[in-house]
């Protein structure tokens, strides 16, 4: 097995989309292949080898490593089905979108819309992430399904909205609006500023402290080390069920007390 | 451009023409008897007919807009790149504008009618339609919840009513009187439906038997090309062919000299039996016995299709029950004055027993009434997008395929229709019939839809030979359909082993009857209605001729 490093050679004026450069892939590749594979910059296609520095090194899984800041860089990992991506840097808007299996590691932080309708695998993130990470693409009710992915810093809003299962893991700080119209799912989050889970009808949200909780959720009292989605969690919290603003809502907020 | 098609096997059934052996000649865009000096192309062994025409198909306008803003999923499902001079474009239930133009081509579809545009936005469709490349068009302007038309019914003024329905043709440039359940969309106003014939329309008092009949009259009246165009009542609800019958009943005795009287579009929505969506069953076989007898009646089918999709109706209270039903996101339009649309996504699923009914229900109507009066649609987008026509097609010519999908759907679907017991499987002839002939006659558009001498050369070849044709292996057939071999209109080749050769843009279609009609009997209330209500002034209102890329006037003598 084959590990290719990216070396970004100058951040771009423009931003890159890498959709397409995947472990599996790229594995069986020769460097001359691999170096005139097409990525996009702003409206035109151009080489992998334009903007990266490639080599190869010996691995035991499939692997892309991305070194450099790629804050411009999008759609890392876009459809990622396997092997694993490492970003030695911070990461652009679409990382690991739509992903169903693998691996991606971020050592900084991730752009908007990362892990969009994602459906398996793991993602990482010792940073922080923008706004939409694991959320519905724009306009469906179908949402994150399955994986798990954790944030070691802070995310923006609309954390994992229409999540219909899978696990996220939120150690700093969720802005407003986590897990809103969530239909299934696990997710843990630090502090979620205001209106965690607003429209959520399933799945759970376990927060440690938040900012307002919507009145659609009605207290329903409190449980010992509770098992949450099947999974157990040590402490005392706070029960409450909604967002009964929608029909039939049987969403749950744990609070921890 | 002179062309010959050499040897083709031709199915027209206008001219009676059922698999024969022949040459097809070409001159000036016109289908003539002999020509010399053409460009011979051979089509030996291949299947040949007039293009294809769809009558009922949303295309354009409005809530085509509306389904593509609230939906980018759907356009994220598919994306087209620009290629070979053609346009990008996305959207998979809901095509951005040059791909449903580069579609219905690569299917050998040269015709198509965008059957429901609200008056107050015919601007934005013809602009719309001017867009579209490749096929002719027309529009039929919503008459439904128009004030004027209840108020001249309930007035009993019925020269001011054929006045005012010739102007609003005019007016919008349309092609015919469209009705989307006719007194329900002005009921939705005040947050009511209308469920019987002789519910009355809050404060205009008229009922929807009056609407019918009296637009049916003044349709025949007018002399207009295409008769009413409607989509009758309780679309989707058990037990609703109790009211589609009633509804076909009121013009058994209108016979306008042979013409029909009465156009039903999509008949699978309005063919249910049961009291609930747990009796739900089809009442296929009851809906098709009433047509068959029904000499002033033509029928569109409606099939649907399984998948996602994207419904749009002007049938607004309709829409917003289904978004009740399915929890997903809805949008609500008013159209003042006018009618009131809705969108909802919809997903056909084959385990879910009411969708298995319906697909068979659309299947059965076509199987059990007479060809002749039976029109392919899947009210695209509404029972699924139109490319699916050929998986349609098949399923009509195919026992076998109807069979591996009833191995398929939710099991009690053979309880519930009749489905299982009908052995018919359409021949080529009776395809032509219903997806060229019968739409083009129906649609009064002599031109169209057969292949005699002085018709447009509108013509499609398929890569498939029909006189060896074996129903079993129906997902050839599907594919055939689904790329033309050749695409001709207007003469000119566009479609080439399904691949866009040429793009052009076709006519849009409008009829003017205002010679059979006094616009003075209506001027001082459409004064009155457009300085009182209307948001927009009378004279913005009226669209140009010049406003339309290519404009083709029928007027009506
Ligand atoms: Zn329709």
């Amino acid at each position: 097995m084959r590990e290719l490093i990216l070396k970004l050679k100058e951040k771009p004026d423009l931003c890159l989309e890498v959709e397409g450069i995947l472990p599996n892939v790229i594995v069986e590749k020769d460097v001359g292949e691999i170096e005139n594979l097409p990525i996009q910059y702003g409206n035109r296609k151009v080489k992998l080898s334009e903007f990266f520095d490639i080599s190869v090194e010996k691995s035991e899984t499939p692997r892309v490593v991305f070194e450099g800041d790629m804050s411009r860089v999008k759609r890392i990992g876009w459809k990622l089905d396997g092997g694993e991506i490492i970003v030695r840097g911070n990461a652009g808007m679409y990382l690991g979108a739509f992903m169903s299996n693998g691996r991606i590691i971020v050592e900084g932080d991730v752009g908007h819309f990362s892990a969009l309708n994602m459906s398996g695998g793991e993602m990482i993130i010792k940073g922080n992430a923008g706004d939409y990470l694991c959320a519905s693409y724009r306009g469906d009710w179908r949402g994150m399904s399955g994986g798990t992915v954790i944030v070691k810093g802070n995310v923006g809003k609309e954390l994992g909205s229409y999540m219909r299962g899978g696990k996220i893991v939120v150690e700093g700080i969720a802005d407003d609006f986590a897990g809103v119209s969530m239909k299934g799912g696990l997710m843990v989050i630090n502090k979620a500023k205001s209106r965690p889970g607003a429209g959520m009808t399933a799945g759970s949200i376990v927060v440690n402290d938040v900012d307002e909780l919507l009145p659609g959720f009605f207290e329903e009292g409190e449980e010992e080390n509770p098992e949450i989605e099947g999974e157990k969690f040590e402490g005392r919290f706070k029960v409450f069920s909604g967002d009964h603003a929608e029909r039939k809502a049987k969403g749950k907020i744990y609070l921890r007390i | 451009m002179k062309l010959i098609l050499k040897n083709g096997i031709v199915y027209d059934p206008a001219n009676g023409i059922n698999g024969e052996k022949m040459d097809i000649c070409i001159k000036d865009g016109k289908i003539v008897e002999k020509v010399r000096f053409a460009k011979e192309i051979d089509v030996s062994g291949k299947l040949v007919m007039p293009a294809g025409f769809d009558i009922h198909s949303h295309i354009a306008g409005g809530k085509v807009n509306v389904g593509r803003l609230f939906r980018p999923e759907d356009s994220l499902r598919r994306l087209v790149a620009r290629k070979n001079g053609l346009r990008s474009g996305s959207g998979y239930s809901v095509p951005s504008v040059h791909l449903i133009g580069y579609d219905y081509a690569r299917m050998g579809y040269t015709t198509v009618i965008t059957p429901a545009m609200p008056p107050l936005l015919a601007r934005h469709t013809h602009h719309e339609l001017n867009e579209i490349p490749m096929i002719d068009k027309a529009a039929f302007p919503l008459y439904d919840g128009n004030w004027f038309v209840m108020k001249y019914i309930s007035e009993e003024k019925f020269d001011e009513l054929k006045a005012y329905v010739a102007w609003l043709l005019w007016a919008t440039k349309g092609y015919s009187v469209k009705v989307v359940n006719p007194g329900g969309t002005e009921a939705w106003g005040w947050r009511k439906n209308v469920h019987d014939l002789d519910d009355e329309v809050p404060y205009f008092g008229v009922t929807p038997r009056e609407i019918i009949t009296s637009l049916v009259d003044a349709c025949n009246d007018l002399n207009l090309p295409h008769s009413v165009h409607l989509h009758c009542n309780c679309l989707g609800e058990p037990g609703n062919y109790e009211i589609t019958i009633k509804t076909l009943q009121l013009v058994r005795h209108k016979d306008f000299d042979g013409r029909q009287s009465l156009y039903v579009t999509h008949l699978q929505f309005h063919s249910y039996g049961g009291d609930s969506w747990k009796t739900f069953e089809s009442k296929a076989d009851e809906v098709a016995k009433e047509v068959n007898k029904n000499d002033n009646v033509i029928i569109d089918t409606g099939n649907i299709v399984f998948g996602d999709t994207t419904t749009m109706t002007a049938d607004a209270p309709m829409e917003y029950d289904l978004h009740l039903l399915t929890g997903l996101k809805w949008v609500n339009k008013d159209v003042e004055l006018e009618t009131a649309p809705g969108v909802t996504p919809y997903i056909y699923s084959p385990k879910v027993l009411v969708n298995a009914v319906q697909w068979a229900v659309g299947i059965e109507l076509a199987l059990l009434i007479k060809p002749e009066k039976v029109i392919l649609t899947t009210d695209s987008p509404n029972g699924g997008i139109f490319t699916n026509y050929p998986k349609v097609i098949a399923w009509l010519m195919s026992k076998k395929a109807r069979e591996d999908m009833l191995a398929i759907v939710h099991r009690s679907t053979e309880h519930r229709t009749v489905l299982p017991t009908i052995d018919k499987e359409y021949d080529f002839y009776e395809i032509a019939m219903i997806t060229r002939t019968n739409p083009a006659k129906a649609a009064g558009m002599p031109n169209k839809g057969h292949l005699g001498v002085g018709a447009d050369a509108d013509i499609a070849v398929y890569d498939i030979n029909p006189l060896e044709f074996n129903p079993k292996d129906y997902e050839k057939l599907e594919k055939a359909l689904s790329n033309a071999y050749l695409t001709i209109k207007g003469g000119e080749i566009l479609v080439r082993e399904g691949e866009i050769v040429k793009v052009t843009h076709g006519r849009t279609f409008w009829v003017d009857a205002m010679s059979k009609v006094d616009r003075s009997l209506i001027e001082k209330d459409l004064d009155y209605y457009f300085k009182r209500y209307y948001s927009v002034s009378l004279s913005n209102y009226v669209i140009g001729e010049n406003e339309l890329r290519r404009s083709e006037r029928v007027c009506v003598s």
